[in-house]
């Protein structure tokens, strides 16, 4: 056996997370069950912490040790492709999904949400000056484009998170006031989400700062903030002039602007600090 | 036999903190009297947010240096090319004094995806696992422009196969690649106590276990020439019962196993940068940079005072340049 089987035999070994005695398909014979069990205790332990850092809500909601069998079964599914612990868990809110939980499609979006604001807390940060809101004044539409708080985005829910995050936070907080802890479980926290309407929810999702906020929207505002959204990941990924920028004009030309109004939404996204500066569109 | 060493290099070394979340407000509102900080390279991976504003503000304060944990510089499986970049725009925006990641494994294939173990695993120390880790070790470098330190590690599984021991690998690393090593000194502690139990061997309860410890430590560093140590790392670790590995956790002070060879690998290294690492059960930032203190209490010790020591050979390979200060 190569090096390159060897160390992939003992990879599996590691992430299968049983013992070694059942894991014959592994050729691990000669090694230390002990050691391969601490190599194990530590990949479990170092994904819950991650985890539970990406997942804050979640972690909360349904306490340490839950929390941490669903990573356990999570990484026997899903093996860690990435490098960085904090990219860890991009398909943990599908997994939670998926589980034949009580309620898991309610806990499936809170995760989702969770996720949304990790990403955006550790997006590259944007430069904000309020004085190039000066140029809406100046020059039109179609030269101009908005440049948005880091790390923004919207998503689409199939549960309100943000109402349910805080009904969850209040209960916990009468309970500890009650009974002075909030310990709960998984199946504590499946109980209380039973009351909630499926259907479809929109969220933005932003970075003042450094700490992200969320918001539901209309579904209108997210049809616009979507392009946007699209426009800088596009721009990010493909080089500047490949791209066909995102002018405010031809924004709202892709609008419908009897349910969307920009003199109504322009001044809340300024306060906001959504909108961190415009700036004149770079002739491609 | 004694001999009196009368060599005092003209400077001490840097004596530096591991730097975790916990203490980061201490950092900036209380400076301590360190020379650095080293901080966990992954940890500052985000493109933005409150980490690497924090980290600028410390890097106002202190020196950084970037410890990596995930390069994997052991792996069949190269990392990709994407992580080497994220590494070198680190040290391109803090400039750091010292960069480092370990000597073992963390990438290889499992079920036809490359797959990150998130962890530091071993490997076996032959020729086929030296080529691998040199041609790794020679990428990083070409790629962040600038020599890298690469630390042994403390292993629970010994991989069948190898054909050196673990210091003449380091030191065929550092001869054929151009990196240097960053010596852990509880690691070695860790891999003397637990070696009877990862080789799969009974492990010794007699009285003499413990000072078997120390001397396969003090033989691990006496194989190691002095030009090829860039830091040293302290640590230490929860204390286990016999027939238990024990873990390299970074949990508690530095044990006195651990400042005992701290004083020896100073002897026969010189003043080498070296630093507090202490990653579980934080203490206060005073009881972190207490340890920084004794660390440099230990080298000025050994440094500016006239020492008796019993083991003349202990600097016999080194020259008198490499007594001197060392620039990172």
């Amino acid at each position: 056996m190569n090096i390159k089987q060897q160390q992939s035999q003992m990879l599996s070994a590691i992430f299968s997370l049983e013992p070694l005695q059942e894991n014959s398909a592994h050729n691990l014979s000669d090694v230390s069950a002990a050691g391969l069990s601490i190599y194990q205790h530590s990949l479990l332990a170092n994904a819950s912490r991650a985890l539970a850092i990406t997942f804050a809500t979640v972690h909360s909601f349904i306490g340490k040790s839950d929390f941490s069998q669903l990573v356990k079964e999570y990484l026997q599914k899903h093996l860690k492709t990435q490098f960085d612990w904090g990219e860890l868990g991009d398909n943990f809110p599908h997994f939670i999904k998926q589980q034949s939980r009580p309620n898991s499609e309610v806990l499936a979006a809170i995760a989702a949400l969770d996720f949304a604001c990790h990403h955006t807390e550790r997006a590259e940060n944007v430069e904000k000056d309020l004085t190039t809101l000066s140029l809406l004044n100046d020059v039109g539409a179609y030269q101009l484009k908005l440049n948005f708080a880091a790390g923004f985005k919207v998503i689409k829910l199939d549960y309100p998170a943000d109402l349910i995050i805080t009904d969850i936070t209040n209960s916990h907080k009468s309970t500890k006031a009650d009974k002075g802890s909030t310990h709960s479980t998984l199946n504590d926290i499946a109980e209380q989400l039973t009351d909630y309407q499926k259907g479809q929810y929109y969220l933005l999702v932003w970075r003042p700062n450094f700490q992200a906020q969320y918001q539901q929207i209309t579904q209108q505002e997210y049809q616009w903030l979507a392009l946007w959204q699209s426009a800088t990941m596009t721009e990010s990924i493909e080089h500047p002039s490949s791209v066909q920028p995102l002018s405010i004009g031809g924004a709202l030309d892709k609008t419908n602007q009897e349910e969307f109004s920009i003199i109504a939404w322009l001044p809340q996204a300024i306060q906001q600090q959504l909108i961190h500066s415009i700036s004149l569109l770079t002739p491609s | 036999m004694f001999s009196l060493n009368k060599k005092a290099p003209n400077s001490l070394p840097l004596i530096g903190v591991g730097l975790r979340h916990t203490h980061f407000e201490d950092a900036i509102n209380s400076p301590a009297n360190i020379d650095f900080i080293e901080v966990h390279a992954e940890n500052f991976f985000a493109k933005g947010g409150v980490s690497h504003a924090v980290l600028t503000d410390i890097s106002q304060h202190y020196k950084i240096s970037l410890h990596a944990t995930s390069l994997g510089l052991g792996s069949a499986l190269p990392a990709p090319q994407k992580q080497l970049e994220q590494l070198s725009n680190l040290i391109a925006r803090y400039q750091p004094i010292l960069v480092s990641d370990h000597a073992c494994f963390s990438w290889a294939e499992s079920q036809g995806l490359d797959v990150h173990a998130g962890d530091l695993l071993p490997v076996p120390f032959n020729d086929e696992s030296l080529n691998i880790m040199v041609s790794n070790v020679k990428r990083a470098q070409a790629q962040l422009g600038r020599q890298i330190l690469v630390e042994n590690l403390s292993a629970y599984i010994e991989l069948p196969g190898s054909t050196y021991s673990e210091a003449e690998f380091l030191v065929k690393l550092c001869q054929q690649s151009g990196c240097k090593l960053l010596v852990d000194l509880n690691n070695l502690i860790v891999n003397a106590i637990n070696q009877p139990l990862v080789t799969l061997m009974a492990k010794q309860s007699d009285s003499s276990a413990h000072n078997n410890v120390l001397a396969l430590a003090k033989q691990w560093l006496e194989n190691i020439p002095s030009s090829l140590v860039g830091e040293i790392h302290l640590a230490g670790c929860t204390q286990v019962d016999a027939q238990q590995l024990m873990i390299d956790d970074h949990s508690q002070p530095v044990s006195d196993d651990v400042w005992s060879l701290y004083h020896f690998a100073l002897e026969k290294f010189g003043p080498v940068a070296t630093l507090i690492e202490w990653d579980e059960d934080l203490p206060s930032w005073a009881t972190l940079i207490a340890e920084a203190d004794k660390a440099r209490a230990i080298a000025k010790h050994v440094f500016t005072n006239s020492y008796l020591t019993t083991d003349e050979e202990s600097t016999s390979d080194k020259t008198p340049e490499e007594g001197e200060i060392r620039e990172y």
